[in-house]
């Protein structure tokens, strides 16, 4: 681990080049204690798949001031990792070509036929690894060797609000309509970024996900209740 | 005296935004900072009018607003040389002008900058989220009445002024080409030592595609992308990465809270409000500065505009 500043105005924590449950449970685990420590000075904290990156105001407090409370505060990490139990938030998702324009294109990448791809990606809990490029934008990893795909060449330019797509290792869930070049191979009709919500990011780092297949009839239930206000993500844990 | 002075976009120009210094603390969840890209002149004109650092006012790009004001009211103009008239006559920049009522309030293209901002004294009635009224990129919903368009309103509540007005610094000056002064950034050291060389000696050119994300810029430091794959780690406004490509990309006010590119460089906190200006066809050189120095010139700069403190 080592911290190193990234610019005045913030500082970097950084346990290395590594994605993996463990490294990252750190990375979150630091970021809930600098959180928890309200430390003079500091405007936020956001923890990524192996970093933290803690924005301070350089009135109030130095980088080697921080870093040292902030290196204080890495002991208490492993005894906290794992002792909070995190959800896993059940997805339901959307398989049928109508949702997953990428579809034809990913099934002949990996060679799978459809059923196939259904149960690799609905058929494991993913870590949330972090949120970022787009409000509520979980990352989730890893998936099935079987399925990982290149982004695309050219990103679309509108992806629709729900979408999953697949990235590299990663799979996630698009909140909002915007431009993006993950394969999009499902949709959700659940909005897991709910700016009228007292909580607006329902999911959050170190949760999990499991993705549930529902049929294009029962997307459509799904998305009138959702519209509705009637529909409870679901969650074990 | 009516106490609510009511304010309508005839049009609402190019890319009229209402702002404010943005929402830290929530980029755990992917929620950029957003606010205006000139903070130093916004701030500016707040106090102009007599309103706080972090009241709302209008960020207008480039091509302006025609804005019709239905009351009197005191405004102030700052930025991107924005040349602001009032029913035709010439409205001078950075001080306060007192405007009658029912005049319209018109901005002819720039020469030069490519931000101004319109302070309004008085209180803003507009819909916040999280603790700001700046409009996020793709969630336009989230500040209904952050992104005027034609026919909408503003509405700001008279109120005496109780911000302590201090002298003010203003920026006229927008040249064509900047030194701007950077720290290095979290992965400098993996470029080999003749691209760094490249880095603090080029003179880099704006790309055509400028917006409130960031800046591209069209010469590339290497030509071979760079190997190793990189996990997506935090960035923050004036973080320099460097893409595929080997071209630089200058992140601004709204650009994504994580990326998966090397941080090179970190531009220091004061500079951005010269970057806010740049406009496509500019060059930029990069010149290193101590982290020490930096820290100074970032503190002095939150002092003189009296940033909120956490």
């Amino acid at each position: 681990m080592k911290i190193v500043p990234l610019g005045t105005e913030a500082l970097l924590v950084d346990f290395g080049h590594v994605i993996s449950p463990a490294v990252n449970g750190l990375a979150i685990s630091l970021a809930r204690q600098v959180e928890q420590a309200d430390l003079p000075g500091v405007r936020f904290c956001a923890p990524a798949y192996a970093s933290v990156t803690v924005g301070f105001d350089p009135r109030v407090t130095t980088f080697d001031t921080l870093a040292q409370k902030v290196k204080s505060l890495v002991p208490l990490v492993s005894e906290v990792a794992g002792a909070t139990e995190r959800p896993t938030w059940r997805i339901p998702v959307c398989y049928h070509e109508r949702y997953a324009p990428d579809l034809s294109d990913v099934l002949q990448h990996t060679g799978l036929e459809w059923e196939e791809l259904i149960a690799l990606h609905s058929g494991r809990s993913y870590r949330v690894y972090m949120l970022g490029f787009l409000p509520g934008f979980t990352y989730l990893g890893s998936v099935d060797a079987r399925l990982v795909m290149p982004r695309k060449a050219q990103p679309r330019t509108r992806v629709p609000a729900g979408s999953v797509g697949i990235a590299g290792e990663q799979t996630g869930i698009y909140p909002v309509q915007a431009p993006g070049g993950w394969q999009l191979i499902g949709r959700t009709p659940v909005r897991t970024f709910d700016p009228e919500s007292s909580e607006p990011f329902l999911i959050q780092p170190g949760d999990h996900v499991r993705f549930e297949p529902v049929a294009p009839s029962e997307f459509e239930a799904l998305a009138n209740a959702v519209v509705a206000g009637t529909y409870t993500l679901a969650s074990d844990g | 005296m009516a106490e609510v002075i009511t304010l309508q976009f005839m049009k609402p120009g190019m890319q009229t935004l209402v702002q404010d210094l943005g929402r830290a603390g929530c980029q755990a969840f992917g929620v950029p900072v957003g606010g205006a890209l000139d903070r130093g002149a916004a701030i500016t004109a707040n106090r102009l009018v007599g309103n706080p650092p972090t009241s709302p006012l209008l960020e207008i790009a480039l091509a302006g607003p025609d804005i019709a004001v239905h009351d009197a009211c005191t405004v102030a103009i700052t930025g991107g040389a924005t040349r602001p008239m009032y029913n035709s006559q010439p409205l001078p920049l950075g001080k306060p002008v007192s405007l009658e009522a029912g005049g319209v309030l018109t901005f002819a293209y720039p020469q030069e900058g490519s931000h101004g901002y319109l302070a309004v004294g008085g209180e803003w009635e507009v819909s916040g989220w999280l603790g700001s009224v700046s409009p996020l990129l793709y969630s336009p919903e989230v500040t209904p009445g952050s992104r005027p368009v034609r026919g909408s309103f503003l509405k700001i509540h008279r109120r005496p002024s109780t911000f302590d007005v201090r002298p003010v610094t203003l920026t006229t000056d927008y040249p064509d080409h900047l030194e701007i002064a950077v720290v290095p950034g979290p992965e400098l050291n993996r470029l080999p030592a003749t691209s760094i060389q490249v880095l603090f000696s080029e003179r880099f050119t704006v790309g055509r595609h400028i917006n409130r994300m960031g800046i591209r810029l069209e010469e590339s430091v290497r030509r071979a992308s760079v190997s190793k794959p990189f996990i997506s780690s935090g960035v923050v406004p004036g973080t320099v990465q460097l893409t595929r490509s080997g071209k630089p990309v200058i992140l601004l006010a709204d650009a994504q809270t994580t990326g998966g590119y090397p941080r090179i460089l970190q531009v220091i906190t004061p500079e951005l409000d010269r970057l806010a200006q740049v406009r496509p066809g500019n060059t930029l050189s990069f010149r290193q500065m101590t982290h020490e120095r930096a820290t100074e010139l970032t503190v002095a700069y939150l002092e003189r505009y009296q940033f909120p403190v956490p």
